[in-house]
C-alpha cells in the first residue's frame, strides 16, 4: 500500500469517526432545566451567558419560569440536574426534594442558612443541593484588608444570626493571621449603637452580606458612622464599594456563569458534584474606592494588582 | 390710512419705510436682549447648580468620613468661582460641617441667591448588575448632607447691564443706520418727488422756468423730471406763442375797436345830427306853419269873395296836410328815438272809436267807402290807456284801408281779446288791393311804397309809426293779406281797467269839443305871454280871446321878467328859447323869492322842440305845464284850465250856449252844426267847405235821381240816394239823412211802387236844404270856430 491509500484510509477513518462521535454526542446529551425569573434582567443575562460558555456541549437547558414550578413538571423532562438562578428559586426546590442534584446559584450564604438550618442534621437529606454562594471566602477577603491596610489588627465584623456560621469561617480564617476578629452580633433596633461602638474600636470593618444589617435604609448610616471614626469599611459587591466601601472582592456574572458552567461540564464529563453544600467563587476581582481610601489616607496598590496579587496567593 | 395722507411724500417714506422697521429693530433688540437676559441667569442659575451639585458629588465621601480638611479643600477650588461667596455643607441634619466664604463681601449686598442641593449617597445596588441580590430596597437613595451656595449676583447684574447697554447701543446704531437710510431715501426718492410737485406747482401757476435740476441719474424720476422740464419749456414756449397771437389780435382788436368807437361817433353824431335836424326843422318849419295855419283861419273869417274862399280853404287843407307829415316824421323820430310821449289816462273807449271813425267819415265819402264798426259789449266803459296813440293807430290803419280799398266797405272790429287778459283786439278789414306775400316784411318799414300804383298815396311812414306805437304800447300787429283780395290788419293792445267814474275820465270828446268850450274860469283873467316870434304871440292873443283872457305879450325873457315884476298875473306862458333869458330862467328869477309878485303864478312852458327826459328835468321841470308847437287850442286852454281849478273854473259847452242863442229848430233838424263839426273834427272851415260843395252839388243828384226814377232806374238810384246818404251824415243834415236812409232802402227792397211818400219826403227835405244853403252857410261860418 502506498502512502497516499493510507492517508486516504485514515481520513475516511477520521471523518468516519467524527460522525459517529457526532451521532453518539447527540444520543446521549444531558437535559438539565433551568428555574428562573423571566423578568429578572441578571437572570436573563446569567443564562444567556451560561448557554454561551455550553454550546459546545450536550448540554441542553430547559427553563423553566420559577412562578409555575412543580415537580412534575421537572420530571416530565427527566433532567440530568436542576439550576436555580435566585433563592426564591432556590426555596422552591429545596422543598421539592428532587432526587437529581441540584445547583443553586446567585445565592448569599446568609441566604443559604435559611435553608441549611439543620446543617448536618440535614446534610444527607440535603446532599444533592449545592449552593455556589456570591459571599467570598474568609481568607480572601482577610487577604484584601492585609494588603489595603497591612497594619489592620482589629477586625470588625457585624453579624445576624443569619452570618452566625460565616463568622466562625472568618475566626477560623482570622487565627492563622495576625488579624482580631471582632464580632458584633446586632439587632435591627440597636444597630446605630453597635455601629458606633464597633467603628471606634476597629481599624477596618469587614462587611458581610447580610441583608438584615446592609440594606439601602442602613447602609449610609453605617458608612457615615463608621468614616466619622476615620474606620474604613471592606464591603462584599462592586455596588457597596461604590457606594463607600473602600474596596471589596467581587466576583461578576461572566465569572458566576464560567464557574458554574464548568461544574456542568464536569457533570457532564461524568463527575459528580461534591461539595459540602456551598461552593464559593473561583473567579474574582477586586475593586477599590479611590476617592474613599484618599479620604481616609489609605495608599494600596491598583486592583489589578490587588487581584492578581490574591490570586497569586491562593494558587496552590 | 387718512393721517397718512396729511403727509408729504417724505412723510410717507419714513413712516411706511423707517418706522416699521426702527418698530422691527427696537422689538428684535427687546426680544433678544431679553431672551439673552434670561439666558444668562438660566445659564447662572444652571452654573450654580451644576458646582453644587459637582461639590455635593466630590463631597459625599467627606461628609461621610468627617473629614473637614478634605471638604475645605473641596470647597477651596469652587469657592474661587467668581459668582460665589459663600459655600456650606451642612449634614443631613443641617449641622455645619464646613463653610467658606470670600473675603470683602458686604453684609448690606443682598443681591444673592442661594442654591442648595443635597448630598446624595448612591445605594450600594445602583451600579452593580446583581446588587439587588446584596440589598433589599437597592433603589432607594439617601441624602447624607447638604451644599449651599451664596451666590452673588452682581456680576450678572453687571453682565445683564452691559448686555442691556450693548443692546441699547446696538438698537441706537441699528436706528441712525436706519435713519441714514431713510434719509438716504428720502433724499434719493423723496425730494426729486417734491422737487417734482414744486416744479409742477410752479407751472401750474404759470411759472415755466423752472430751477436747474441734476439728470445724471437714469432713473424713473429723473426721467419724469426731465419731462416735465421739457413740458414746462414746451408750455413756455407755447404761452410766448399764444400771448404774441393774443397781443397781435389785441392789437388787432384795439384797431377795430378804434375804427368801430369813432364809426359809432359818427353813427352818433350822424343820430345826433339828425335829431338835431329834425328838431331844427320842426322848430322851423312848424313855427311859420303855425302861424300859417293860424293866420289861415284869421283870413278865413274876413269877407272874402267865393274864390278867395276857395283858394283859402285850400291853403288851410294844404296846410294841415304839410302838418301832418311833419307830424308823422317828427312822430318817427321820436319813435326811433326811444322818446315817444305815452300819456296814459281814463277815457271813454266806445265814444273815443267814434269820434275816430267819424273823423274819418270825409276821406271815406270821398273814397266812397262805407266804415263798418262793430263793437264788443264786453268791452269796458271806460279804460286807461293812451288815447291819443289809439286814436293814432287807428287814423293811420282805416286811412290806409281807406285809401286802398275804394268803393267798398270796411269793416273795424274792436273786441275784448278771447286769450289776453285786459286787451284789446281790433282789427281793420278792408276789400282793396291786398299785399303780395313777398311785401308783408318790407310792410312796416319806413318809406316803403310798393311800385304799384296803388299804393302810391302817402309817406310811407303811416304803418311804420303804427307798428312801432303799438310796440311801445306793448302791443303786437299783424297783417293778414291777399293780392286783391283784401287786406287784415290785426293788433292787440294792453289796458288797465279803470274805475267807472267818467267825470274823472278826460274823454276824447271833451277833447275835441275844446273849441265849443268856454271856461269860464279862464274869463277876465290875466295872461302874460313871452315869445320872441310875432306870430305866436298873436296865436295865443287870438286863442285866449274867445275865453275873454287879457293877454299882455312880450318878445322876450327880459321883457317877461320885467312884466312879471310889475303887474300880478293869473297865468305866464313862457317861450323856452328867447332873446337875453331862457323861458326856464325868466321862471327861476320870477319864482327866486316869495316876495315876487308872480311867485306862486302857475306857468306853462312853450317850446317848439321835442323834448326829452332830460331836456325836461333841466328846463321843464319848474314849469306847471308845458305845450309843444304848434300850439293846439283845446290843450292850451284845457292846460289853462286845469292850473287855475283851484278859482272853481267850471266849463260851458258851446252847444249848450249855441242852444241857449239859437231858437231855429228847422235849421237845427235841416242842419246840426254839432254833428257836422263832430264828423270833420271840429273843423268849421272844413265843414263850410263840405256842406257848401254838398249843397252845391245836390241840385244835380237829384235830377239824376229824378230821371233814373223815371227811368226805373232804381237800383242806380238806390246807389245816388245811398251817396246822399253818407253827405248828409257828415255834414249833419240829419232829416235828409233819415230820408235818404229810408228811400235807399225803400229802392233796394224793390217797393217801387209804395215809395212815392218817401220819395216825396226825401225830395222835400233836399229842396228845402238846398233853399237852406246860404243860411246853413252863414250859420257855419257864425259858428266861433
Amino acid at each position: 500500500m502506498t502512502a497516499t491509500r493510507w492517508k486516504t484510509i485514515i481520513f475516511n477513518a477520521i471523518v468516519i469517526g467524527g460522525l459517529l462521535l457526532s451521532v453518539t454526542h447527540s444520543v446521549y446529551a444531558s437535559t438539565n432545566i433551568l428555574i428562573y425569573d423571566e423578568k429578572s434582567a441578571y437572570q436573563k443575562k446569567f443564562f444567556q451567558l451560561l448557554k454561551s460558555k455550553t454550546k459546545r456541549s450536550n448540554i441542553n437547558f430547559i427553563a423553566i419560569s420559577s412562578s409555575n414550578l412543580n415537580k412534575q413538571q421537572i420530571n416530565e423532562h427527566t433532567p440530568s440536574l436542576v439550576i436555580s438562578l435566585d433563592k426564591a428559586a432556590a426555596q422552591n426546590i429545596v422543598d421539592l426534594k428532587l432526587k437529581m442534584p441540584v445547583l443553586h446559584t446567585l445565592i448569599t450564604h446568609a441566604d443559604t442558612n435559611k435553608f441549611l438550618t439543620c446543617q448536618l442534621s440535614c446534610e444527607i437529606k440535603n446532599r444533592n443541593n449545592h449552593f455556589f454562594v456570591l459571599d467570598q471566602p474568609p481568607e480572601r477577603q482577610l487577604a484584601l484588608i492585609k494588603l489595603i491596610k497591612p497594619h489592620t489588627k482589629d477586625i470588625g465584623v457585624i453579624y445576624s444570626e443569619q452570618t452566625t456560621n460565616q463568622i466562625r469561617a472568618i475566626r477560623q480564617s482570622a487565627s492563622r493571621t495576625s488579624f482580631n476578629i471582632k464580632p458584633f452580633l446586632i439587632a435591627p433596633d440597636n444597630l446605630g449603637f453597635k455601629i458606633n461602638g464597633m467603628a471606634k474600636s476597629s481599624d477596618i470593618l469587614l462587611a458581610l452580606a447580610d441583608s438584615a444589617i446592609y440594606n439601602t435604609t442602613t447602609l449610609p448610616q453605617i458608612l457615615l458612622t463608621s468614616y466619622r471614626y476615620r474606620t474604613p469599611v471592606v464591603g462584599f459587591s462592586k455596588g457597596f464599594v461604590k457606594a463607600g466601601a473602600v474596596a471589596g472582592v467581587v466576583s461578576n456574572l461572566n465569572q458566576l456563569a464560567t464557574q458554574l458552567s464548568e461544574s456542568l461540564l464536569e457533570f457532564e464529563s461524568g463527575q459528580p458534584v461534591v461539595s459540602n453544600g456551598t461552593i464559593y467563587p473561583k473567579y474574582f476581582d477586586v475593586i477599590s474606592n479611590r476617592r474613599v481610601a484618599n479620604s481616609l489616607d489609605l495608599r494600596f496598590p491598583s486592583d489589578n494588582t490587588l487581584t492578581a496579587t490574591i490570586k497569586s496567593r491562593e494558587t496552590p | 390710512m387718512k393721517p397718512l395722507n396729511r403727509l408729504q411724500l417724505r412723510g410717507k417714506l419714513l413712516v411706511l419705510g423707517v418706522l416699521p422697521a426702527a418698530i422691527l429693530a427696537i422689538v428684535l433688540a427687546g426680544y433678544f436682549t431679553n431672551s439673552r437676559v434670561t439666558e444668562m441667569y438660566a445659564l447662572f442659575q444652571e452654573k450654580e447648580v451644576n458646582l453644587a451639585v459637582a461639590l455635593a458629588n466630590i463631597s459625599v465621601y467627606g461628609v461621610f468620613s468627617g473629614d473637614k480638611e478634605s471638604l475645605t479643600k473641596s470647597i477651596n477650588s469652587f469657592i474661587q468661582d467668581k459668582d460665589v461667596q459663600i459655600i456650606t455643607i451642612t449634614d443631613d441634619e443641617n449641622n455645619h460641617l464646613v463653610q467658606v466664604q470670600k473675603q470683602n463681601i458686604s453684609k448690606s449686598d443682598n443681591n444673592f441667591i442661594i442654591t442648595k442641593r443635597p448630598i446624595i449617597i448612591n445605594t450600594a445596588a445602583d451600579s452593580d448588575e446583581i446588587g439587588e441580590l446584596f440589598f433589599q430596597n437597592n433603589k432607594q437613595s439617601n441624602i447624607v448632607g447638604y451644599v449651599t451656595l451664596q451666590s452673588s449676583l452682581n456680576n450678572i447684574s453687571q453682565r445683564q447691564n452691559e448686555v442691556l447697554l450693548n443692546s441699547l447701543y446696538i438698537t441706537f446704531l441699528s436706528l441712525l443706520v436706519i435713519a441714514f437710510i431713510a434719509h438716504n431715501i428720502g433724499k434719493a426718492i423723496g425730494k426729486p418727488i417734491l422737487n417734482l410737485a414744486t416744479d409742477v406747482s410752479k407751472i401750474k401757476q404759470g411759472q415755466y422756468k423752472l430751477p436747474v435740476r441734476n439728470f445724471s441719474a437714469r432713473d424713473e424720476i429723473s426721467i419724469l423730471s426731465h419731462g416735465i422740464h421739457d413740458m414746462a419749456h414746451e408750455l413756455e414756449t407755447n404761452q410766448f406763442r399764444q400771448q404774441q397771437k393774443i397781443r397781435e389780435a389785441t392789437k388787432e382788436l384795439k384797431k377795430q375797436n378804434i375804427q368801430l368807437n369813432t364809426a359809432q361817433k359818427n353813427i352818433l353824431k350822424t343820430a345826433e345830427a339828425k335829431s338835431r335836424f329834425i328838431s331844427h326843422i320842426s322848430h322851423e318849419i312848424r313855427t311859420p306853419l303855425n302861424g300859417i295855419i293860424g293866420f289861415l283861419g284869421f283870413i278865413e273869417q274876413t269877407p272874402l269873395t267865393e274864390e278867395q274862399q276857395k283858394l283859402v280853404n285850400a291853403s288851410i287843407i294844404s296846410s294841415k296836410n304839410l302838418h301832418q307829415i311833419i307830424n308823422d316824421v317828427l312822430d318817427l323820430a321820436q319813435l326811433e328815438a326811444g322818446k315817444v310821449k305815452i300819456a296814459k289816462k281814463t277815457f271813454h273807449l266806445k265814444s273815443m272809436m267814434e269820434n275816430t271813425l267819424s273823423t274819418m267819415a270825409i276821406l271815406a265819402t270821398e273814397n266812397n267807402v262805407i266804415i263798418d264798426y262793430k263793437h264788443d259789449d264786453a268791452l269796458p266803459t271806460h279804460i286807461i290807456q293812451d288815447p291819443t296813440k289809439l286814436t293814432q293807430i287807428l287814423l293811420n290803419l282805416i286811412s290806409n284801408a281807406i285809401k286802398f280799398s275804394p268803393n267798398s266797405t270796411i269793416s273795424v272790429q274792436l273786441n275784448l281779446h278771447k286769450e289776453l287778459p285786459n286787451q284789446l283786439d281790433c282789427s281793420v278789414i278792408d276789400k282793396g288791393v291786398g299785399i303780395s306775400k313777398q311785401n308783408h316784411k318790407k310792410l312796416f318799414e319806413e318809406f316803403t311804397q310798393f311800385e304799384s300804383s296803388s299804393y302810391e298815396k302817402g309817406t310811407g311812414l303811416g304803418l311804420s309809426i303804427t307798428q312801432k306805437i303799438i310796440a311801445a304800447l306793448n302791443g303786437k300787429i299783424t297783417v293778414k293779406s291777399t293780392l286783391g283780395k283784401g287786406s287784415t290788419f290785426r293788433f292787440n293792445l294792453p289796458f288797465i281797467l279803470a274805475k267807472n267814474n267818467p267825470t274823472t275820465a278826460s274823454s276824447l270828446k271833451a277833447t275835441n269839443d275844446e273849441l265849443e268850450t268856454v271856461y269860464l274860469c279862464l274869463s277876465g283873467i290875466n295872461v302874460l305871454a313871452a315869445d320872441d316870434n310875432e306870430i305866436n304871440r298873436q296865436l295865443i292873443k287870438y286863442l285866449f280871446s274867445k275865453q275873454n283872457v287879457i293877454v299882455d305879450c312880450v318878445n322876450d325873457g327880459q321883457q317877461a321878467y320885467e312884466a312879471a315884476q310889475q303887474k300880478k298875473y293869473d297865468l305866464m306862458l313862457l317861450d323856452l328859447r328867447m332873446p337875453f333869458k331862457m323861458g326856464h330862467e325868466v321862471l327861476d328869477d320870477i319864482r327866486s323869492s316869495e316876495r315876487q309878485l308872480n311867485h306862486s303864478t302857475p306857468a306853462i312852458a312853450i317850446t317848439a322842440h321835442v323834448t326829452s327826459g332830460i331836456e325836461r328835468a333841466k328846463h321843464i321841470n319848474n314849469f306847471d305845464g308845458y305845450l309843444v308847437k304848434p300850439i293846439d287850442h283845446g290843450e292850451l286852454l284845457h292846460l289853462a284850465s286845469q292850473l287855475l281849478i283851484t278859482a272853481n273854473c267850471t266849463k260851458i259847452n258851446f252847444n249848450e250856449k249855441q242852444v241857449t242863442q239859437s231858437s231855429s229848430k228847422q235849421t237845427l233838424q235841416t242842419f246840426n252844426l254839432q254833428a257836422a263839426l263832430s264828423s270833420m273834427g271840429n273843423n268849421p272851415v272844413l265843414v263850410e267847405q263840405m256842406m257848401t260843395k254838398f249843397l252845391t252839388e245836390l241840385p244835380n243828384l237829384i235830377q239824376t235821381l229824378k230821371s233814373e226814377l223815371v227811368n226805373d232806374n232804381v237800383e242806380q238810384a238806390a246807389d245816388i240816394v245811398h251817396n246822399i246818404h253818407g253827405s248828409a251824415a257828415y255834414c249833419g243834415t240829419t232829416l235828409l239823412k233819415s230820408c235818404a236812409k229810408v228811400l235807399e232802402e225803400s229802392l233796394r227792397n224793390d217797393l217801387a211802387n209804395d215809395i212815392s211818400p218817401e220819395i216825396d219826403n226825401f225830395f222835400d227835405q233836399a229842396n228845402h236844404l238846398i233853399t237852406l244853403k246860404n243860411d246853413i252857410i252863414a250859420t257855419i261860418k257864425k259858428s266861433p270856430n
